[in-house]
């Protein structure tokens, strides 16, 4: 049964030692993949594949680290030493095992027995397979700790010095494990040569995507804020052809009849397009400012020439707004991301204090981008842009706060671009909006307001907010 | 050409996620990406070439690296081995055959990755944008490779990601994903020179490196021989020349990391004795990519925004705000780009720390990088140099570095070729 136990015990050894040589050797110069399994089947035919004390400590060995990490976290299961290391260690052990997949036998062997005598044979295969692994992988992290060296990364470091240490465990088991792609590529054209063989099915793409259009790529925390789509492809051009569209909603038109001749108006970002060219033709005069530090600047020399009858138009941030104005207005977007940078009742309380007695805030319900809160908000054909498609997809809501993923595409002939991204945003419920008005002293008036810009907006809500006397 | 597709756009949109999946699933792809043309006719077999490179698990020989794939899809050894002759001799990458993989330059590794996923019999090609590292001349000669490979099989489709899309303008693509977002270029750049510009001045002392008859030869190859430089503060001395020519070596040397066969290298500081670079004491040394600088903490933490100098906190802080940086952006976890980008931002910290540091050494530090990554570095390396640090930066890119912005310092190229340092063109600034 076991051919190699008969061996003499000197031939044994001799022959546990070559191939341990053989690895080494092999493992730094050739194939040590190629080695570990021809060495594997070799000692398999032999019969060799017991539990031994040694195999049990090197699991132990292995695990060792994590131990000791696990203490020098202060026994904090979530500390991000402890999942990485977890999560390469066992990826290791899964490539090692895929690579050799007689090894899984050796595996089963570990859990069944565990009071045999120790023999030689016993201990060479996970002795060779663990050198062998070892080495394989040993290349790739002697380079990045080579690099780390190299570029001093010990002597600046802000942490303290048990994370460094932590960190110069973890990071070079990390780097190795990742960049097994190679491995995981070798695999998919295993998989693919068998899968060639079969006709793909297209019904079932199809409705995989459907499955699948909540996918988003890049890196999965950074979840966009509200603002951060002025940063998406042609979105800014997007919104200005909207703005700039021919349709004044009617409580708009009222709010700037309403205005005092004369006064000055203070734009800041220019994005409200058609509402800053109404206010030109009602005879007001208009700054439009780029950034904070020239709202401040603006701001200053308004209040200098024309001293009052000061109207703000919004998108602004909430941080920088100035004391003294008689007029807000928050027009397309600029309100809902007003309350995604501080909290509406704070904001409302805010503006109370700032605005003059008899002051009048203006916002549309719900933003352009909150119209829907699952699905579609934008659709169809922008001339001079493409066909443009935004929606919100897995769309979630907790409370006051909303979790989409948001899929943003603008497709021009053979040029298309796509946004795929987790975005978290404050979208509350207008009468919870309302009471944080009437909170901060406010009295409120709402009027419906119907589709301004042809097929993309629903219904909106026209507000307005006055200060009393 | 109708069958090369391009995935493009910044660092960390997730181009190489998207790659994978249209490996994974082409059908499913081409959907949510708006190309039909991808998934008809249906792709049954796909290949993926990767910008980092290759693993050495199966071996460091380059032949035995490209012909396991081709054993994993089902070709005998000797069957592997023609057309991996025939492949790379048609091209005259023969060469690289019998090298150690390890020993390669950054480039020469792109060049193993990308043979090895086109020496593959599919209907599909996917490469992860294979210049990335390349010279001019190699990237040309990358591009023409794809051309004619493509050129004569007619079912087979292509797609590339690509962070600079006009390093692949030669192959005329058709269809063209941009993915994912980032803010308005030209005013991100203008607001970082308003910030540059107020930011309070740092002037070091004067300093600079001394070359004296430096031969410089690692394995007992010579690759710079007897030759004499100054690197001066307020100036960025830009290191150019072809794959393998021994920038990396010479930037090495300048560190104090390796020492010169012959000849002397010294920093010289005002009012200070005449020393040896040291990296990690007196200088700074950036690697080239693929590699963890940063640990697993948030960025934020790792760079220690809160507890570093004003200057650097502020630019920090607006990296931060504009979302150039992501402060919750856990390292290691990031696309290469992005990995890259911090990378340099720890070797910048780590100057910023130490007012010891009088140098700045940084391999390659654009590639990889997209326009504006790249554009807010070199504003950062031009506001250094004006502020005395000396700045040598090797790059196959020169013409990226010609941009300060606001404070531009004064810029000089200086080539390896042929064992020497030749002086290129100089801009002032």
């Amino acid at each position: 049964m076991n051919q190699f136990c008969k061996l003499p015990a000197w031939l044994r050894i001799a022959v546990a030692l070559a191939f341990l040589a053989a690895a080494v050797v092999i493992g730094i110069r050739g194939r040590p993949s190629v080695v570990l399994a021809v060495v594997s089947l070799v000692l398999l035919a032999f019969g060799a594949w017991h539990l031994s004390r040694l195999r049990a400590l090197m699991l132990l060995l292995i695990l060792i680290p994590l131990l000791i990490g696990l203490l020098l976290a202060g026994l904090d299961w979530h500390h991000p030493f402890l999942a990485r290391y977890s999560a390469g260690l066992f990826s290791v052990i899964a490539v090692l095992l895929f690579m050799d997949a007689v090894r899984i036998e050796e595996w089963i062997e570990l859990l069944r027995r565990n009071s045999e005598r120790l023999h030689l044979q016993d201990v060479s295969p996970v002795l060779i397979g663990t050198a062998v692994g070892i080495i394989s992988l040993s290349a790739g992290i002697q380079e990045q700790r080579a690099c780390r060296k190299l570029a001093g990364i010990y002597r600046w470091r802000a942490k303290s010095r048990i994370s460094v240490f932590l960190d110069s465990m973890s990071l070079p088991f990390y780097s190795a494990v990742e960049s097994h792609e190679f491995i995981d590529e070798a695999l998919h054209r295993w998989s693919s040569r068998r899968r060639s063989q079969e006709e793909p099915s297209q019904a079932t793409a199809y409705s995989e995507a459907e499955a699948l259009s909540d996918l988003t790529f890049g890196n999965s925390i950074f979840a966009a804020r509200l603002i951060d789509v002025y940063g998406f492809p042609h979105f800014g051009d997007v919104i200005q052809a909207l703005s700039t569209s021919p349709h004044f909603a009617a409580p708009w038109e009222e709010a700037l009849a309403g205005l005092a001749k004369g006064s000055a108006a203070l734009e800041i970002n220019a994005r409200t397009g058609e509402l800053t060219r109404r206010l030109l033709l009602a005879g007001l005069s208009v700054t439009v400012t780029e950034g904070i530090r020239a709202f401040r600047e603006g701001f200053r020399a308004i209040q200098q020439e024309y001293g009052s009858n000061l109207i703000i138009v919004a998108g602004l941030s909430p941080g920088i707004l100035p004391g003294g104005f008689d007029c807000v207005f928050f027009y397309k977007n600029a309100f809902l991301e007003a309350i995604n940078e501080m909290e509406p009742g704070a904001l409302l309380k805010r503006l109370f204090a700032l605005s003059k007695p008899r002051a009048r805030i203006f916002f549309a319900y719900p933003a352009l981008q909150n119209v829907a809160a699952e699905g579609t908000i934008l659709a169809g054909n922008i001339p001079g842009i493409g066909d443009i498609h935004y929606q919100y997809a897995g769309y979630e809501r907790t409370g006051d706060m909303a979790k989409a993923r948001l899929v943003y595409t603008v497709k021009r002939e053979h040029d298309c671009y796509n946004v795929r991204v987790p975005l978290n945003f404050r979208a509350p419920e207008l009468p919870s909006i309302l009471l944080a008005a009437e909170e901060a002293g406010f009295s409120h008036r709402t009027s419906g307001m119907p589709q301004t810009v042809g097929s993309f907006l629903t219904d909106q809500i026209f507000v307005e907010l006055g200060k009393p006397c | 050409m109708e069958r090369l597709f391009q995935l493009t756009g910044p660092n960390g949109c997730g181009k190489t996620s998207a790659l994978r999946r249209i490996g994974e699933s082409p059908h499913l792809m081409s959907t949510l990406l708006h190309l039909p043309q991808f998934a008809e006719p249906p792709v049954r077999t796909s290949a993926v070439g990767f910008q980092a490179g290759q693993n050495v698990v199966f071996s460091r020989k380059v032949r035995s690296l490209l012909t396991v794939p081709l054993v994993f899809a089902g070709l005998t050894v000797g069957e592997a081995n023609v057309r991996l002759e025939s492949i790379l001799g048609q091209f005259n990458f023969g060469y690289l055959l019998n090298r150690d993989y390890l020993t390669l330059s950054g480039g020469e590794r792109q060049f193993v990755a990308l043979f090895s996923c086109m020496l593959s019999d599919v209907d599909l090609y996917l490469l992860d944008d294979p210049v990335v590292m390349m010279d001019q001349e190699r990237a040309a000669k990358i591009l023409w490779v794809v051309k004619e490979y493509f050129a004569d099989r007619s079912n087979r489709r292509c797609a590339i990601t690509s962070v600079r899309p006009a390093d692949y303008a030669g192959l005329h693509m058709a269809n063209v994903v941009r993915l994912g977002y980032s803010p308005d270029l030209c005013d991100c750049l203008e607001k970082f020179d308003t910030l540059l510009a107020s930011l309070e001045a740092i002037r070091r002392p004067w300093s600079e490196v001394l070359l004296e008859s430096v031969t410089i030869s690692p394995f007992g190859l010579a690759l710079i021989r007897e030759q004499s430089e100054r690197f001066q503060s307020d100036e960025i001395v830009l290191i150019t020349g072809a794959n393998g020519a021994g920038k990396t070596c010479l930037l090495h040397a300048l560190a104090g990391i390796e020492r010169p066969g012959s000849g002397s290298i010294a920093l010289l500081e005002a009012e200070l004795k005449r020393q040896p670079p040291i990296v990690g004491k007196n200088c700074v040394y950036l690697p080239q990519q693929f590699l963890n600088l940063v640990g697993f903490e948030t960025i934020s933490e790792e760079l220690g925004t809160t507890t570093a100098p004003r200057w650097w906190r502020q630019i920090l802080e607006v990296l931060f705000d504009w979302r150039i940086l992501h402060p919750e952006l856990r390292v290691p976890e990031s696309s290469l780009g992005e990995r890259h980008f911090c990378n340099i931002l720890a070797a910048l910290s780590a100057l910023a720390r130490d007012p010891a540091v009088a140098v700045l050494l940084l391999d390659e530090p654009d590639s990889g990088l997209d326009e504006l990554h790249c554009g807010l570095l070199t504003r950062i390396f031009h506001w250094l140099a004006k502020q005395n640090y000396v700045v040598a930066v090797v790059t196959h890119r020169p013409h990226l570095y010609y941009q300060g912005g606001a404070t531009t310092a004064c810029v000089r190229e200086l080539t390896v070729a042929d064992q020497r340092l030749v002086p290129g063109k100089a801009a002032a600034g």
